[in-house]
């Protein structure tokens, strides 16, 4: 089951906000002017921050709590970067019953403007249920 | 192989939800932990992720190296304060993690490092 596909765009704030609550201190991420020292273009996103696109976006099924995050898996097929438009769908495959709950694979695909993809991100989560 | 330490504080949980919109109850809340079974409120999986990999880029990786991929096992909860010892031990472009809270592993994995 998959969701419609969402308008993504990871603005400079944004990124600033999550390294400054990690702590992260590569100077890549905290400026345009950072990032050229470096030899990018401009401010690419860190890791895990990709995954923050669930913020803007519906899960195709309703998670019923308790919602357990089990393991995550996550492959940058290219290097990302701040103000640039990325599309977003979510999957939600192999769920199956154990006693009263819920295992589900749900993924975060981000695809560019060229539709490639960019991002994938596989999550493993135990639910109270899934309707 | 190297041990670094980190802590996550109640802060910086409630500054996670904010960022990425997660406001499951477990980590905002202390009866909602509770009732799932929790003896307090629990550290977001993607916020313990977060913090490894800020770790690793911080104190192991080149300015020019970064991290394509990544795999982690939420194997314990983590909660509000508790300190994790992260072993990371690295073999050329894998890098293995593993983290404790005292004697109990709380997350697992690997990541792939690319320049």
């Amino acid at each position: 089951m998959k969701t419609k596909e969402y308008e993504i765009i990871f603005t400079q704030k944004d990124v600033q906000k999550f390294v400054q609550l990690i702590g992260e201190q590569n100077p890549i991420y905290h400026s345009p002017e950072g990032a050229k020292e470096y030899g990018f273009e401009t401010i690419p996103l860190p890791p895990t921050m990709p995954m923050l696109a669930y913020k803007w976006l519906e899960t195709p099924l309703d998670l019923q709590q308790p919602i357990i995050h089990r393991k995550q898996k996550c492959i940058q097929h290219q290097r990302m970067y701040m103000d640039e438009i990325y599309r977003a769908i979510v999957e939600v495959t192999s769920p199956f019953q154990r006693q009263k709950l819920t295992f589900i694979k749900q993924t975060l695909y981000l695809y560019n403007n060229d539709r490639e993809l960019c991002f994938e991100g596989v999550s493993d989560l135990i639910l109270g249920g899934l309707t | 192989m190297k041990n670094l330490v980190f802590t996550i504080t109640e802060e910086e949980v409630e500054q996670y939800a904010v960022v990425s919109g997660d406001n499951n109850p477990i980590h905002l809340d202390i009866e909602a932990a509770k009732q799932q079974g929790f003896s307090n409120r629990i550290v977001h999986g993607m916020l313990t992720a977060a913090k490894v990999l800020r770790l690793v880029s911080n104190e192991i990786l080149t300015l020019q190296e970064w991290v394509c991929q990544h795999e982690f096992t939420f194997i314990s909860p983590v909660y509000l304060g508790d300190q994790i010892t992260l072993t990371i031990k690295q073999i050329e472009h894998k890098i293995r993690v593993e983290g404790k809270c005292g004697d109990k592993v709380v997350i697992k994995g690997w990541l792939i490092v690319t320049r």
